[in-house]
């Protein structure tokens, strides 16, 4: 019957073919969408890349870095010879007694006068000047023969070791650097030094030269003093005055200490400023009015926290420039961010579970206990744990509260101190923490600040995507079983 | 709630509501001249009569948005749950005498002895166990052994324990519709409730589950009364002794279930029947 396919008509073909016109107009939005999305995000993703690239490029090696301090906190001092301290065995011509063996060094020479490069693997007396940075300046170098340690060598070198390698300096073409492994030195133990000789053996000290060379024995210092060493790199140093030595573990100490306050008065208080709102609380004005200013307060700029925290705490309950103070701060800052979280979370569980719940004879509180809370506890932790990082990174009002750009402890120092003296706790000390000493950092001229600062910030970064990490594990895990 | 949407009924004259006559069997709850306000002003339920029989099925049948839902809901007080809500007149409840809407009685007290199943089959997405448990927990019940016993009890009475009896501890929302919606049967059935309210509990399942929640109606009467709303007519006959057909918040004939289908008295309630509006 209508199994005839139908003629092909002009006005037909005619009418096929403005369709199929009008549906390639409407389409190229859907091109443009695509294009230009697709462009945007691979643009942002190579800005994010190279920020990345520049960050790990910069700050890497930096974290990386190991540097020897004093046991408190200081860098070993101008003259000092950095090396392993041990007992030096009798020879055909000296006592058993103590010996230290020079860490490598890098030997700088001016190009021309002095060139090392015939003397890489020869044994060399250097003579020069020591500097902090663990290079030797030279002023005299030359190849001696190979003989036994404690062997007298004339001259009055400053060291003596073998050749390793040498290179042009990277920034002066006038200069030449050269890795040389020093040989065991002798050791004159001062009487008076603070800790004995047979304490330090096996130890990394700073020696002291003192009258360098004045013995006749050439190769041997005369410690003025012998200064035991601690190994540190950037996680786990002390603040510093030297770029090179600076560490962050006051303020990785002081942003753990200030966060657990921030946690511990917002999660409670926000969680449950939540659970009333949405479980509790009257649907009238006065609720309204609450939660719109609850999302309002969310959006104010953290510097205004901050002089919140100054007038509040500082001011008026004389909490003074403490964790604690910035704790709190921080705490309100984030609180509104917590409570829209929870709102959040509890108002995804459909009200037939509170229904059933509620009609086999739970109280408000029992539902609220057995149900509302643990099946929103994944988008509560989520957000609690997105304000703990968001608080993490805030610097504004720390600036204001008086976070330290300079510190020589840690909040946990605070306890070794206590005393009814120097009362101090973990709460009350002084504090700073990582994001305070990016800013302080990236604000000096020295470049070496720069790679500290570009160290710090991948400290922070790392910080807050564990800590994002640890959100999304719970988000996963805790939401796995509950699909409404 | 919308009225408007619903057909009137094509002569205005049979609007009128027939009064209920008394039953012969023993009263459970009877309802008396009870008025429902919703928050927003809606009278949504006017002047209801009607008795329920203990250990019967009450059916309560009538288009959408005629009350039906409002008034069982009324019976363990779920309206309480949203501010502003309000009852008028009587629900009393035998052998007691006590008024379910009374502002003075609480309502955790109603919820205790009248259960409540819903529509959209909701169990907890805890383990099965814990799903029929949960009303003994909520009364501080932690006798282990105690509780054991109920929930398999419980379960029995649902027709479910054959199915779920080795995988107490998996999660209830694993189950089929059918099979949650029985769990949640269970859940109201383990703490023993006087009467057990049904909204429309086969609204979101098959026609086996609904064969077998069906059945399980009429198995419970034997020890539970039963007030089922229900769209579907047919599960009214097949299911209730009673039926109370309700249009536009009111009752328009309560009557044995047989003579409802067979003789209605109201002529709106025949129009119902027949398909001409609703």
């Amino acid at each position: 019957m209508a199994d005839q396919p139908q003629q092909q008509s002009p006005a037909n073909d005619d009418k096929i073919a403005k369709l199929r016109n009008m549906i390639a107009k409407r389409k190229r939005f859907d091109l443009l969408f695509n294009v230009t999305g697709l462009t945007l995000i691979v643009l942002s993703l190579s800005v994010l890349a190279a920020l990345g690239g520049k960050l790990i490029y910069d700050g890497g090696t930096r974290l990386m870095e190991t540097f020897e301090v004093t046991p408190w906190g200081q860098a070993p001092g101008y003259r000092d010879i950095v090396g392993d301290f041990d007992r030096a065995p009798a020879t055909d011509k000296l006592a058993a007694g103590y010996q230290v063996t020079p860490v490598p060094m890098l030997l700088k020479t001016v190009s021309g006068t002095l060139d090392p490069t015939p003397l890489i693997g020869k044994r060399v007396a250097v003579k020069g000047d020591l500097s902090k940075d663990g290079s030797i300046s030279v002023d005299e170098m030359r190849a001696i023969p190979d003989s036994p340690p404690g062997e007298e060598i004339s001259g009055n070198p400053t060291l003596v070791g073998i050749i390793e390698d040498v290179r042009p300096d990277p920034k002066d073409p006038n200069l030449t650097h050269a890795r040389i492994d020093p040989e065991p030195m002798r050791v004159i133990f001062p009487e008076d030094n603070d800790v004995k000789a047979d304490d330090l053996v096996g130890q990394r000290v700073a020696v002291d030269p003192g009258r360098r060379g004045r013995k006749a024995e050439v190769g041997t210092i005369e410690a003025r003093s012998v200064t035991p060493l601690k190994s540190q790199n950037f996680l786990t140093g002390m603040l510093s005055t030297n770029p090179r030595e600076a560490g962050m573990f006051p303020a990785l100490m002081g942003t753990l200490m200030v966060t657990i306050v921030t946690a511990l008065l917002t999660i409670p208080m926000g969680v449950a400023a939540g659970v009333y709102l949405e479980e509790y609380a009257p649907k009238n004005w006065l609720t309204n009015l609450i939660e719109i200013n609850i999302a309002n307060l969310a959006g104010v700029p953290s510097v205004i926290w901050g002089l919140l925290g100054l007038g509040l705490f500082i001011a008026l309950l004389g909490l003074g420039e403490s964790v604690m103070t910035a704790g709190l701060t921080l705490g309100l800052l984030v609180l509104p961010i917590v409570i829209i979280a929870t709102r959040e979370a509890i108002r995804a569980i459909p009200s037939t579970i509170r229904e059933a719940s509620i009609g086999l004879g739970a109280t408000k509180w029992q539902t609220v206990r057995y149900h509302v809370l643990p099946y929103s506890l994944g988008g509560i932790l989520t957000g609690a744990i997105i304000a703990m990082s968001r608080a993490v990174g805030e610097t504004a009002p720390l600036v204001l509260v008086g976070a330290a750009t300079y510190l020589s402890a840690t909040p946990f120092d605070g306890f070794a101190l206590s005393s009814p003296s120097t009362w101090g706790s973990p709460l009350s000390s002084e504090f700073t923490v990582m994001p305070m000493l990016t800013y302080h950092w990236v604000a000096q001229p020295e470049h070496e600040w720069h790679r500290a600062a570009a160290a710090g910030s991948i400290v922070l970064v790392a910080f807050t995507l564990s800590m994002n990490a640890v959100a999304i594990y719970f988000r996963y895990r805790l939401r796995r079983n509950i699909k409404w | 709630m919308s009225t408007a949407s619903t057909a009137a009924p094509q002569s205005r004259t049979s609007y009128s509501p027939t009064p209920a006559a008394p039953i012969e069997d023993k009263l459970k709850a009877k309802v008396h001249n009870f008025n429902f306000y919703y928050g927003n002003g809606f009278h949504a339920l006017q002047d209801i009569n009607m008795p329920i029989a203990e250990h019967k099925v009450t059916a309560l049948i009538g288009p959408s948005g005629c009350g039906k839902s409002t008034l069982l809901r009324s019976f363990n007080r779920m309206h309480d749950l949203y501010a502003k809500n309000k009852y008028a007149g009587d629900i009393t409840l035998y052998p007691e005498n006590i008024n379910l809407v009374g502002p003075e009685l609480d309502p955790i007290e109603i919820r205790m002895r009248v259960s409540m199943v819903f529509q959209k089959p909701n169990p907890f997405p805890k383990s099965i166990f814990e799903n029929v448990a949960f009303g003994m927990r909520v009364r501080g019940e932690n006798n282990g052994a105690y509780v054991r016993e109920r929930v398999e009890k419980a379960l029995r009475g649902a027709a479910l324990w054959d199915e779920v009896k080795d995988k107490l501890d998996a999660s209830g929302m694993a189950l089929s519709g059918g099979q949650q919606q029985r769990l949640c049967i269970a859940r109201a059935l383990a703490t023993d409730p006087e009467i057990l309210l049904f909204d429309e509990p086969t609204a979101a399942l098959d026609p086996i589950s609904t064969a077998k929640v069906e059945d399980l109606v009429v198995e419970l009467k034997k020890t539970v009364t039963i007030v089922i709303v229900t769209h579907n007519m047919q599960q009214a006959a097949r299911v209730a002794d009673y039926t109370a057909f309700m249009y536009l918040g009111k009752l328009i004939e309560f009557d044995v279930t047989n003579k409802i289908f067979t003789t209605p008295s109201n002529p709106m309630t025949e129009q119902y029947l027949t398909g001409r509006f609703g």
